[in-house]
């Protein structure tokens, strides 16, 4: 995505956010302190969706916004003006609303889209027997699966499959979202849109229409995964993916056999540190009902919600204050209940 | 030149390239490097500098390695080999992940071109690999990158010389469209190659009108652009120093009829670049507005104009740039909008990147406190890796200064001239005589900017796909 255009939607009138933070879940580091704050700003769909962002280029435009009295920087913390905030609003209410939000996270969005878009230019090609022509210039990764699979599939018949294969995943949005998409493909004669020549003529934000580009995708790895695209499910099946990590799908797995913390570290030789923080991750991952907070937390809720009544000023709940209860607590409770909280509101 | 080898050239462009004819310099080069002669090739923009080491991959047996600065340039040569069939082509840069240049690595005896970036070169691991390989000629592309200090500039350029050693001096060829004959000697002299044959070509672009227009604001520089743009026969390309003033104009430009604009800077994926670059080759944009970034792979024949609406840091990268116009050889115009002060600006993009005395004291001092990243203390790192200590640093930066101050300098004796602008810029590079100035040159001497240029038919920015979304697939698929 080109942020240039909007960033505003990317930050808050009342909740600090640091751009660390933003940059990390775009790169899709899946530290627990970004995939904890990630969480808290809502922006945890977008992990991993923008691998190259430039982190110069976010922290530039953050300095334009500044600089024109939409945000203000405090303790390396960005927060919106209320002018920031406005435009922000008034920038929403054009803007698309995603239907798959949620679902972003189970699949490799960039991936998915570079191939779409390199596979697609192959057989438009094809289909006019065409072969000399500028490639799309995409990574080795994408280049290879994309030959591979072309010879797989090469006949006759290719164009009218893939095209009935993307009708049908279109079929399943909106008009806008499938003439945005459309535009975005390359193929023989037609170089494809570029997101911010699409947001001018759809009148929405560049974000806008990067989001309708995921729920596209998305979309097209549930059909595929449901066996509906044979063709598109050969190109990017594997790109379909569970968001724990390895680390934390095991941890968790143990977890939920009813092994200690203490006896999974030792079966897999971690520290007691690491398998908390698979837990934390699966805890931030995983929809509210599949983690059990209330079962691992036990007694300590009840404890923890006295020492923070206040779920709206959660951003600033401080561990200290559960030491200076008096409690030799490991910092993971507290942060579980954070995440916990975070879910259910 | 033996008859033979002459016709032995000849046949190879025909087999290769269709071509009948070679143009000026590429017969040259090619026959000094068949004779195994290091080669510098001083041609200019557009005259077909690749062909050279393309072709001579195609006769010769082994490895052509091919050093250049710029990444995007490299991703943009690899791909236009493999549209015109070369398949056996890489880049090997750091853009590439860890087990993708692992796999290259291992195979890298199997292509024919190896386009390197100088920091991939300088690796233990490659050179070990390079090694092994038979490397039949040594390409340092923009080789004045080596003297140069700018946003091309790698400090990895001054180990070259030390890298060819390392791999046993093989033949090389190094290309340049821009050297004064100061930077020829310091190419030479870096690469450690005191016998090298020169080809030189005359820089000069007949082709293209060169003018200056003096604004006295903001406003008046914007204006007179839209003006230009409004009336000029296009396709053109404006040139920027500052990635927002980019966005910004692009933005007004489209606003004018007939007009289909796109910024282009390297703030934009590979994604968009792609497609902007496709758009224009294919006639659907007609303006870019550029930062220099865009241009070094583009080769765009039909480019009416070129307009700097910033001044340039030096008369290197004014007479790259103004090279993108006119490929074709017809009448052609450059303007740069000069608005008094903005030598300021271009000082100011100029010495960004060079340390000053402060820094460099504080970091010789305490190394070990400086980390992150920041292209200055990079630089820093850099040079005293290489054993470059604090005094010896001290005089290469203030020298540094100095240079880029001059550069500027010079630019300005071009802008404010009531003389010849062609043979201002034509001193920079080359020795007398200078074409004698007439109506085609410049707007020096009181030369009005020639208006015939609106009587070459006029390319209008070509439609794409109309329709609902199924009949835009159907025109792509069915």
């Amino acid at each position: 995505m080109n942020v240039t255009h909007s960033i505003l939607w990317l930050f808050d009138q009342h909740q600090a956010r640091r751009i660390r933070v933003i940059e990390n879940t775009f790169a899709g580091k899946k530290t627990v302190s970004t995939l904890f704050w990630g969480l808290r700003y809502g922006l945890l769909p977008l992990l991993g969706s923008q691998k190259n962002l430039n982190r110069h280029q976010l922290e530039r435009e953050v300095q334009t916004e500044i600089d024109a009295g939409h945000a203000i920087r405090t303790n390396q913390q960005i927060l919106l003006t209320p002018t920031g905030q406005q435009l922000k609003t008034a920038g929403l209410t054009e803007a698309y609303h995603p239907q798959f939000y949620s679902g972003w996270l189970n699949v490799d969005l960039g991936r998915t889209m570079q191939r779409l878009l390199l596979a697609g230019q192959v057989v438009s090609e094809y289909r006019v027997h065409q072969s000399r022509y500028f490639p799309y210039e995409t990574d080795f990764e994408t280049m290879g699966q994309v030959k591979q699979w072309f010879r797989r599939n090469k006949s006759d018949s290719l164009g009218q499959k893939f095209y009935q294969e993307l009708e049908r995943v279109l079929n399943g949005v909106s008009v806008q979202t499938a003439d945005d998409f459309v535009r975005q493909l390359i193929g023989h004669d037609q170089p494809g849109e570029t997101l911010s020549q699409i947001s001018q003529a759809s009148k929405m934000p560049v974000a806008s229409i990067l989001a309708e580009r995921f729920d596209v995708l998305t979309r097209m790895a549930q059909l595929g995964s449901a066996g509906e695209l044979p063709l598109i499910q050969d190109l990017v099946g594997d790109l379909v993916r569970f968001p724990l990590s390895r680390g934390a799908m095991t941890t968790f797995n143990q977890f939920q056999r009813g092994r200690t913390l203490g006896e999974i570290a030792q079966q897999y030789g971690l520290k007691i540190g690491t398998v908390r923080e698979h837990l934390l991750e699966a805890a931030i991952i995983l929809p509210l009902a599949q983690f059990p907070y209330a079962a691992l937390l036990g007694s300590r809720t009840d404890q923890l919600r006295q020492l923070y009544p206040d779920e709206a000023q959660m951003d600033d709940w401080q561990f200290q204050d559960i030491m200076e209860a008096g409690l030799d607590w490991d910092f993971f409770w507290f942060r579980l209940y954070q995440v916990w909280r975070t879910k259910e509101t | 030149m033996s008859e033979q080898l002459e016709s032995q050239l000849y046949e190879a462009l025909d087999r290769e390239f269709g071509f009948k004819t070679f143009r000026t310099g590429q017969l040259e080069s090619l026959a000094s490097l068949m004779q195994g002669r290091d080669t510098l090739a001083v041609l200019p923009t557009g005259a077909g500098k690749t062909l050279i080491y393309e072709l001579y991959a195609t006769i010769k047996s082994g490895t052509v390695l091919v050093i250049s600065p710029l990444l995007s340039l490299m991703q943009d040569q690899v791909g236009r080999l493999q549209a015109a069939g070369r398949r056996k082509t890489v880049a090997l840069t750091s853009l590439t992940d860890l087990a993708e240049r692992r796999s290259q690595i291992q195979r890298l005896d199997q292509y024919r071109i190896v386009f390197l970036s100088p920091e991939m070169l300088v690796r233990t691991e490659i050179q070990e690999r390079l090694r092994q390989m038979n490397i039949s000629l040594f390409v340092v592309d923009e080789a004045h990158c080596i003297t140069q200090w700018g946003p091309d500039f790698r400090p990895e350029y001054l180990l070259l010389g030390q890298a060819r050693k390392m791999l046993n001096q093989p033949l090389t060829l190094m290309l340049t469209a821009t050297a004064s004959s100061k930077t020829q000697e310091q190419i030479i002299q870096r690469l450690g190659v005191p016998n090298a044959n020169r080809i030189m070509t005359s820089v000069n672009r007949a082709n293209i009108f060169l003018a200056v227009e003096t604004v006295s604001s903001d406003r008046e520089k914007g204006q007179r652009l839209a003006d230009l743009v409004r009336s000029l026969p296009k396709p053109g390309v404006v040139y920027f120093s500052s990635k927002r003033a980019a966005n910004q104009v692009a933005a007004n430009l489209n606003e004018l009829e007939n007009v289909e604009a796109s910024p282009y800077h390297a703030d934009l994926d590979g994604e968009q670049r792609y497609k902007i670059q496709q758009q224009f080759m294919a006639g659907q944009l007609n303006v870019i507005c550029a930062t220099s970034a865009f241009g070094m792979g583009i080769d765009k024949a039909d480019i009416r104009f070129v307009i700097h609406y910033h001044l340039p840091t030096d008369l290197e990268n004014y007479s790259q740039e103004i090279g993108r116009a006119g490929r074709d050889g017809q009448p052609s115009l450059a303007i740069l909008l000069y608005q008094p002060g903005d030598e300021q600006f271009a000082w100011s993009l100029s010495q960004a990147s060079i340390p000053d005395e402060a820094l460099i004291q504080r970091f010789y001092q305490h190394p070990s406190q400086f980390h992150g990243q920041d292209e200055q203390v990079d630089l820093l790192k850099f040079y005293q890796a290489h054993g470059v200590n604090e005094l010896a640093a001290q005089q290469l930066f203030s020298d540094r200064m100095k240079a880029r101050r001059t550069a500027i300098q010079e630019m300005m004796t071009f802008v404010t001239t009531q003389g010849c602008r062609r043979e201002i810029l034509l001193q920079k590079f080359q020795p007398a005589p200078y074409p004698t100035h007439n109506a085609e040159c410049c707007n020096g001497e009181d030369t009005p900017v020639p208006t015939l240029l609106g009587s070459q038919t006029e390319q209008k920015p070509t439609q794409t796909v109309k329709g609902n979304w199924q009949s835009r697939l159907a025109s792509l698929f069915l």
